[in-house]
């Protein structure tokens, strides 16, 4: 079969030579197949969707799409391609179908070809009920699907797809791979470029990227198939499982570690023997059982596994008042006008607990969230934090409280030593009190070699590294976390939580919302909001436990979370019936 | 509470100067502004060609129009043979004025009658036209005064003009020592109008909003920055007036300094006002332009106060820049003493105190 696209030996820099964004690249591209385009932020991924789809010239070497080559032959390749960039170009202003009727101008569809055309896509996606509303207030799924559909008018024999899950919940996930399944039947050859490395699991073929370069090429189950029998989970450590992770990642054998729920997975070099709980904790007696690999313990372990290194992360206890709990949520509720995007929500958080809040887009998750930062003041009900009501005495609480948004929020234009001492300053610290807190948060997370940089030029991992030390710098003893990890590559992501783990440690509450499930298996306990309404809350193992049936003997979070969310919105539409 | 000030305020001066692009920003346009509106926004008519067609060659007409050539501020007298043929330069825009002499003109200053003189404008520029006419005339009274001085006729009574406070009425003195006001009140429109949205836009405002910042701090700390960057400019504009364009100061500086301290907290309230409307820059770029043409239009900046429609008035009176300029130009050409100063500084503070007042109630809404 001839591949659909080939590339040979390509590379690309943009600026200096020697940092090339791909660099010698040979990969081949089958058609009537997805193949997924797997790598961390920054690995070449959007750089080689773009040179395919003769967005960018190769500095060297070629790429040969539908028989065309992307130099010579630049308009014949847009006319066979389809393109959906990561932000996808829609017209928040205009309505879906004036965006449709938009694209169908900009590509020449026939008038007379528009309506089938434009049904035919409106049934695919769905969106046929929201012809009318405005693209800028679709959910981020709905976007997506928009995006497909646009572009998608012409049926291209190549479809490339840059994130297009990032911003999109699991379920509103599915429908986008249901979709983009129906047109590999079609016999589309489809690219679909990924930061989630569960989504490689989707994929016929993958080509995983680090770097700018190629690290595998082919069946993904085959690269997982190589971790059979070296993935373990540790049960029985209880209270103890952090420390226990950490003390198991310092032995030499063990290259991979997280926390999944009650669990400790533990991934070990090749040929090495099964940990045993001797090795592991002489103490106690704990349970050790091999599980099936996934593809992220195979992409971690291609990567050389998890650097061995333990921070000097500062290890005294936090102040512990326990009679009352640090976070308290108490029948919050929030109305905009007629829509109620919060209802009764009550739950109350343990010290040293993980605890997440998990929704489908615009389930309530990020209101609740808001209200819980003292960001969106509720219709009714009470948030406290560590005893203190945030609408009452809106400063003393938000003192108790570090805050990490999603996107990056620091000061770009500032040197990471600058941000920081604002940040202290922000928070009351002056004088001596201030120098300690920059010293022992910069000593904590490692920063000295980048101190005189500029926040926006840190590499990711840095980024995060600063923005969790602003966050903490007043040493709060809650922590609200907003998607700290999502799309952010897995061994940033394991340093990340070997952080938030040390400092839970030491009795520090956490906060997390995500509808990343990577993220979610990391809380101890998760509350699930849907239409407003915490529909469960309960360690992961319970829900997954919840969901189990003949169907799914082995459900994943993801499988929980959407089943459950799935289940209320099947009795929610019973009863406004 | 001192302390989160003090961190806000540095903050806002390490993002405003430390990026080198951003310093450059905030110092070469004012200054480049300021000098195009020093030497290009002139009023003044100088070196222009006029016209004459003259139909009567007697010797007062000649002796006229010799007059006509000394004075400085004609490049050239053209001669037109006829109507048609002056017509057609007025419309090519050669001349804007021309002169016409009538036939009997020598014959009937001869005769100690008046003589005809007819002035033809170009329409389409009446401010300039006008101007060149004023000279005109000045030169025509003059010509008749000294050709009755000839003759033995009674001398009408003179009228001596005499310019208090600009004597030798130098555009330039009256005009440049404004742009003190006007060029940093852009400015700090723009930086604090603008500084809100985009950390909006950065998500960095949330950060802000779950510290214990006080909505009011924010304020502060957002205002005090904008008021210290614009005195800056202020300061050295007045350096560049002075010493660059020879203006003198009459009054007191201080008194200059303490008008435009109040002047800059009001601009600082007003687009703290705006930003607090927006939710990203571009909104804020709108709400700045939107607000600064009416402001400049209605300061008296180029049309007296005094000759706007009265219902227009009480707007001009709440436009902090009215006042401002008042001051400007009293203590500049005048030494205006600080009790008239005061009586323009208390209506910039209420509206200081307003906006600012308006722009923290906002805020402390946008948490809620």
């Amino acid at each position: 079969m001839t591949p659909l696209v080939s590339i040979e030996n390509v590379s690309k820099h943009f600026g200096a030579p020697s940092v090339p964004a791909i660099a010698t690249l040979c990969a081949s591209i089958k058609p009537g197949q997805v193949t997924g385009l797997v790598g961390p932020d920054g690995a070449g991924k959007t750089t080689l969707i773009r040179l395919i789809a003769a967005l960018l010239t190769p500095n060297e070497g070629r790429i040969n799409v539908c028989g065309l080559d992307t130099i010579r032959e630049t308009s014949a390749v847009h006319a066979s391609i389809g393109y959906m960039p990561q932000r996808f170009g829609l017209y928040e202003d205009l309505s879906v179908m004036e965006n449709l009727v938009l694209y169908a101008e900009l590509k020449g569809i026939a008038l007379s070809e528009r309506k089938a055309t434009f049904d035919r896509l409106l049934t695919f996606t769905d969106l046929a009920r929201f012809t009318d509303r405005l693209a800028g207030r679709l959910s981020g799924g709905m976007k997506q699907k928009l995006g497909l559909a646009c572009a998608m008018l012409k049926l291209p024999r190549l479809l490339l797809l840059d994130e297009p899950s990032v911003g999109v919940d699991p379920i509103s996930r599915r429908e986008l791979w249901r979709m983009v399944y129906d047109l590999v039947h079609e016999g589309v050859g489809v690219i679909w470029s990924t930061a989630y490395l569960d989504e490689a699991e989707n994929c016929a073929e993958v080509i995983v990227l680090h770097e700018g370069k190629v690290l595998f090429e082919g069946d993904p189950k085959a690269l997982t198939a190589t971790m059979d029998g070296r993935v373990f989970h540790v049960r029985g450590a209880g209270a103890d499982r952090r420390r226990l992770l950490a003390s198991a990642l310092r032995r030499p054998e063990i290259i991979d570690g997280v926390l999944q729920g009650e669990a400790v997975r533990l991934v070990i070099a090749k040929e090495a023997a099964a940990p045993t709980s001797e090795e592991l904790s002489p103490s106690q007696n704990l349970d050790i059982s091999s599980v099936a690999p996934r593809f992220e313990d195979a992409f971690v372990a291609l990567l050389g596994g998890q650097p061995k290194r333990s921070l000097p992360l500062d290890t005294s206890p936090a102040q512990v008042s326990d009679d009352i709990p640090p976070v308290k949520a108490q029948g919050l509720t929030r109305r905009f006008g007629a829509f109620t995007a919060a209802d009764n929500i009550t739950f109350s958080i343990k010290r040293g607990e993980i605890f997440g809040l998990l929704g489908p887009n615009g389930a309530g998750k990020s209101t609740t969230f808001k209200m819980m930062c003292g960001l969106l003041r509720p219709s009714s009900g009470t948030a406290h934090v560590d005893g203190l009501d945030l609408y009452k005495s809106p400063a003393a609480a938000r003192n108790r409280l570090g805050y990490m948004a999603q996107k990056f929020s620091l000061y770009g234009d500032l040197s990471v030593r600058q941000n920081l001492e604002f940040f202290a300053g922000a928070y009351g610290l002056s004088g001596a009190k201030k120098r300690a807190a920059v010293e022992r948060v910069i000593a904590a997370f490692d920063l000295t070699s980048h101190l005189a940089n500029n926040a926006g030029s840190l590499p990711l991992g840095f980024k995060q590294r600063l923005a969790l030390a602003a966050a903490i710098m007043h040493e709060p003893p809650v922590l609200f976390l907003d998607e700290p990890t999502s799309g952010v590559d897995p061994l940033t992501r394991r340093e990340f939580w070997s952080f938030i783990n040390a400092m839970v440690d030491r009795g520090v509450t956490v906060m997390v919302t995500t509808h990343f499930m990577e993220e979610a298996e990391y809380c101890d306990r998760v509350a699930l909001i849907n239409r407003g309404m915490c529909i469960a809350l309960d360690t992961p193992e319970a829900l997954q436990a919840s969901v189990k049936s003949e169907a799914l003997p082995n459900p994943t979070l993801e499988d929980a979370f959407i089943a459950l969310v799935e289940a209320q919105n099947k009795t929610g539409e019973k009863a406004a019936a | 509470m001192w302390t989160r000030l003090a961190a806000l305020i540095l903050k806002e001066l390490l993002a405003a100067f430390r990026d080198p692009r951003g310093r450059v920003a905030l110092i070469i346009p004012p200054i480049l502004q300021f000098f195009l509106f020093a030497f290009a926004a002139t009023l003044e008519v100088s070196n222009v060609p006029i016209g004459v067609i003259n139909d009567d060659w007697g010797a007062a007409s000649v002796s006229l129009v010799s007059r006509l050539e000394r004075a400085s501020a004609f490049s050239e007298i053209r001669r037109y043979p006829s109507l048609q043929a002056a017509r057609d330069a007025i419309d090519a825009q050669e001349v804007m004025v021309v002169i016409r002499i009538g036939q009997d003109f020598s014959r009937k200053l001869a005769a100690g009658e008046s003589g005809d003189i007819q002035i033809l404008l170009d329409g389409r520029k009446s401010n300039s036209a006008q101007l060149v006419n004023n000279y005109i005339n000045t030169i025509m009274t003059q010509f008749s005064t000294d050709w009755r001085l000839g003759s033995e006729i009674a001398q009408p009574s003179e009228i001596l003009d005499r310019s208090w406070y600009n004597v030798n009425r130098e555009y330039r003195a009256a005009m440049v020592p404004i742009l003190i006001a006007t060029l940093p009140m852009s400015m700090v429109l723009m930086i604090v109008g603008m500084s809100v949205a985009r950390e909006q836009e950065l998500g960095t405002f949330e950060q802000l909003l779950v510290s214990p910042l006080q909505p009011l701090e924010i304020i502060v700390g957002k205002a005090v920055p904008g008021l210290m960057v614009g005195l800056a400019q202020c300061a050295i504009m007045t350096l560049i007036v002075v010493y660059g364009f020879g203006i003198q100061i009459t009054g007191s500086v201080l008194v200059l300094f303490a008008g435009l301290t109040v002047f800059l907290i009001s601009v600082v309230g007003v687009a703290l006002f705006i930003s607090s409307l927006v939710s990203n820059q571009q909104q804020a770029m709108m709400g700045i332009m939107v607000t600064m043409m009416p402001v400049m239009m209605l300061s008296g900046f180029s049309s007296p106060v005094q000759n706007m429609p009265s219902w227009l008035q009480p707007l001009a009176s709440i436009n902090p820049l009215t006042h401002m300029l008042v001051i400007i130009r009293g203590v500049f050409l005048r030494d205006m003493p600080f009790w008239l100063v005061a009586q323009r500084i208390w209506p910039m503070a209420l509206v200081a105190v307003v906006t600012m007042t308006t722009a923290a109630w906002m805020f402390r809404r946008k948490v809620a």
